[in-house]
């Protein structure tokens, strides 16, 4: 199948929507506390935000032009991101688990889930955004 | 070699390493520690708790290695998509415990149903609704924990000195008047697990759920009792302190908490604002065996002087149990006084009068079997009790770590139900 101009966009706007919904919602949650209508979204906005940056990396994979200066930066962001991710899931697994120990401070359980969380979402939003910035740069993208 | 070159294999060999512990895992999942034992036993504990975050991370993984391998798509196509295929099995197979959330609430609401009714769920009011977590499983709660309500710890209050050993407690409550709370000040004895031989409160007896419980209005009571020194066991609890340590056998823990029980009538809930019309005793593991005992065993002639008389018992919230001691941590064995096992083994204590009880079990328990628990349930349902047994697929042993998995979740849900719906049975 192949996945033209229009698409991407799409799919990088779309992206973009769910990491910016996810942050906003996840700062909810701990505003307001648990809410059905809240919950039930962001559940949705996590789901489809992990989904989307994962399809995003693989068609930079697939789409970029590596050897274009801009092309090749997107793609170490598109590492840097991966690597984001697994230190992300290690900070939320730590923070998680030390919620129940008397071992840290709360500042600290809730720091490690935090920034974990956060960070996910807040480089997710950014590597969409740069993204669907560079779109019509018809050198960054292969076939083009 | 360039430092390129080295980056990416260093990284590929790290992401092939991350695949085999997500296969590890999911065999964990499948199986628990009961075929490999050894140290799969305490391993098994963290697998299903972690299994979503081990599911991101063996995808995130196989994206990296398909990024570095990028440039063999071309030539080596089959080696790039079996690296695809083999990453999203792994990573498919560390799904199951999140994938078999639904089943667990639809068994969870069929247990509630023969014990509290088809209407059970309209018989807790609205307002008592709003403290309640609104549905049984939040995707979004997974990441960023259920918010705590604030409440009061006090912690390290001695209530025992004797045989060489002294004896403190924690204590966990609400800050808002309890009366203003679904809990109205009931008392949740709570005892820690870890073999009858080690262990402690505080961290290993799950401080999250105490935390949760209190600041719904239940005082909640992290106890100690003396452990057995001379017994050896293969996954021991860590951070066992050394002051409870002596030549025990189970007779004493009970006997512990039953000094514990006198204390509280005489003392400590007044001092705390607990209400003794509403008891509930919750164990984990060993402390679920010797919350059975209490709990069921409240009422049983053999037991007859060992607990306050003027406490009246709502629940048992036994947390993957073992249904009767262990024969050799009795003073006397099986056949020479079977009337002492028979006082230690749960079915054998339940009678039509005593309190309802809700467990916790996972399937894929190494420690204590899911066949053993599924008997005594029916064991206890025979004698007229009502139970209701939480199956959690692939659990493991102590998998109510973590408080806001799929696992902790459903689990507080339908505890937070029970203790509401128990409290008004007379």
């Amino acid at each position: 199948m192949k996945i033209g101009k229009k698409q991407i966009k799409f799919l990088f706007t779309i992206s973009f929507g769910t990491n910016i919904s996810s942050m906003i919602l996840g700062s909810l949650h701990y505003i307001i506390g648990l809410n059905i209508v809240i919950g039930t979204i962001l559940s949705i906005a996590i789901v489809l935000s992990w989904l989307l940056n994962s399809i995003l990396i693989v068609i930079n994979d697939f789409k970029i032009e590596k050897s274009n200066s801009i092309g090749k930066k997107i793609n170490r962001l598109g590492y840097g991101f991966l690597g984001v991710q697994i230190i992300a899931i290690f900070l939320l697994v730590g923070g998680l688990f030390l919620l129940n120990a008397n071992w840290f401070s709360p500042f600290m359980q809730y720091s490690l889930i935090l920034i974990g969380y956060f960070s996910f979402f807040a480089y997710g939003s950014v590597f969409s955004y740069l993204n669907l910035r560079v779109l019509d740069n018809r050198e960054v993208w292969k076939g083009e | 070699m360039n430092k390129l070159i080295i980056v990416k294999v260093t990284l590929g060999f790290l992401s092939i390493l991350v695949l085999i512990v997500g296969a590890f895992w999911a065999y964990l999942l499948f199986f628990g520690g009961r075929v490999l034992r050894g140290i799969t036993i305490v391993i098994e504990e963290f697998v299903a708790q972690s299994s979503v975050l081990m599911l991101a991370l063996c995808i995130t993984v196989t994206i990296l290695l398909l990024k570095l391998l990028a440039s063999r798509r071309a030539k080596h196509p089959k080696q790039y998509y079996t690296i695809i295929l083999i990453g999203l099995t792994i990573s498919g197979l560390n799904a199951g415990s999140l994938l078999a959330t639904p089943y667990t609430i639809i068994n969870a609401d069929l247990e509630f149903e023969d014990a509290f009714g088809p209407n059970w769920e309209s018989s807790i009011p609205p307002d008592v609704l709003n403290y309640f977590l609104p549905t049984p499983y939040f995707f979004s709660s997974h990441f960023l924990s259920i918010p705590e309500q604030a409440i009061n710890l006090e912690t390290d209050i001695l209530f025992y000195e004797g045989e060489n050993i002294t004896l403190y407690f924690d204590v966990y409550t609400p800050v808002k008047p309890a009366s203003q709370l679904p809990g109205n000040g009931s008392i949740i004895i709570n005892l820690h697990p870890g073999a009858w031989m080690s262990g402690g409160k505080g961290t290993w007896n799950m401080i999250s759920t105490s935390k949760y419980l209190a600041g719904q209005g239940y005082v909640v009571f992290d106890i100690e009792y003396g452990l057995i020194d001379w017994f050896e066991y293969g996954a021991e609890a860590p951070d066992t302190p050394e002051y409870v340590m002596g030549n025990f056998t189970i007779e004493d823990q009970i006997r512990h908490i039953g000094i514990f029980t006198n204390r509280c009538e005489s003392e400590f809930a007044a001092t705390y604002g607990a209400n003794l019309n509403s008891v509930y005793f919750m164990g984990r593991s060993a402390g679920a065996h010797l919350a059975g005992v209490a709990g069921l065993g409240y009422n049983y002639d053999y037991h007859n002087t060992t607990f306050s008389s003027n406490m009246v018992i709502k629940g048992v919230i036994p947390l993957y149990p073992p249904s009767a001691a262990p024969e050799l941590l009795l003073k006397e064995n099986r056949s020479t006084n079977p009337d002492l096992y028979d006082a230690y083994d749960l079915v054998h204590l339940a009678d039509a009068l005593d309190p309802s009880v809700l467990i916790f079990q996972g399937t894929s328990d190494g420690q204590v079997r899911i066949e053993e628990v599924m008997a005594l349930e029916t064991g206890l349902e025979s004698k007229g009790v009502d139970c209701c047994l939480l199956k959690f697929p692939f659990a493991g042993h102590a998998n109510d770590f973590v408080l806001s998995t799929n696992i902790g979740q459903v689990w507080i849900y339908y505890l937070e139900r029970f203790l509401y719906l128990t409290q008004n049975i007379s």
